[in-house]
């Protein structure tokens, strides 16, 4: 059982877990969805999980484990209201979202906007993850 | 005897409903014509959390399509859950998108991406030049 348990948890481990945390659709024009192009695209930056790093340096370093955690405390304490994922150090790396979709659809005609922020879980980091999927009517068309 | 009974199935009750988080709502402008509602969803079961990827929210906007031919989905509202059947083992990832079908515009507006921010519209002004100008231009259909 211990193994099983083992080789679910490395897995899980070195694949990633995809974890959703908000989906939204946008409106649709379903000729243009059938005529168009479809395209993604996808933004991300490492999140650290602070309470984990501090969890394994702990177990590392038995002797710091009190202030390891302590120090993870403190931390937490400056992260406030609802949050999606791990804490990243830059937030504006969601600001190129709409630079992007500017440049994969020149004519400007989009439509079935599909937006999901997800994370991608390894052991203390995370890929936080802002996916955009969309629809681009070509120009002439 | 008839009070373990209880706690049974009480425990029972709870495993077989399942407790639902609701992680997002979104909607986008609802439109005035609402008579022709459109709804569809999408679902993943999740076993001891494994879940790789969250593709399966992409055919969505394709279903929505295909519900609505040669139409428009407005008014969509996304709503996305997660239900836990036993925890640690068993849960389920929900998106449902409600909308409406509405007949297409006659003329689809464009914006054209490469042009600056059209200026904050100054009302007097809008009535007697007719509206503004120059940034948004309509694109007939061929």
């Amino acid at each position: 059982m211990t193994r099983w348990l083992t080789l679910v948890a490395a897995l899980a481990a070195l694949a990633g877990c995809a974890q959703a945390h908000q989906v939204q659709l946008g409106e649709v024009d379903s000729r243009a969805v059938v005529e168009g192009r479809r395209f993604e695209i996808l933004v991300s930056e490492t999140g650290v999980n602070v309470q984990q790093a501090a969890e394994i340096g702990g177990a590392l370093v038995s002797s710091q484990a009190g202030n390891l955690s302590t120090l993870g405390d403190i931390i937490a304490m400056f992260q406030m209201g609802p949050a999606t994922g791990n804490p990243v150090f830059r937030e504006e790396y969601a600001d190129a979202v709409l630079e992007l979709i500017r440049a994969e659809c020149p004519s400007g005609r989009i439509t079935g906007l599909t937006s999901i922020r997800e994370s991608a879980s390894y052991p203390v980091v995370s890929g936080e993850v802002i996916k955009v999927v969309g629809y681009c009517v070509e120009e002439g068309r | 005897m008839m009070q373990r009974l209880w706690c049974l199935a009480l425990v029972l009750a709870l495993c077989g409903t399942g407790c639902a988080h609701l992680n997002s709502v979104s909607t986008t402008s609802v439109p005035a014509d609402r008579g022709t509602p459109v709804e569809v969803n999408a679902s993943r079961f999740v076993f001891l959390y494994l879940n790789f990827d969250n593709d399966y929210v992409n055919e969505m906007t394709k279903e929505l399509a295909a519900k609505c031919p040669n139409g428009r989905v407005e008014g969509i509202l996304t709503k996305m859950e997660k239900v836990t059947y036993f925890p640690l083992f068993a849960h389920s990832i929900k998106v449902y998108a409600t909308g409406y079908c509405v007949a297409p515009a006659a003329t689809p507006v464009t914006v054209n991406p490469t042009a600056p921010a059209p200026p904050a519209p100054d009302v007097e002004d809008d009535e007697e030049e007719g509206g503004l100008e120059g940034d948004t231009f309509i694109e007939e259909e061929p």
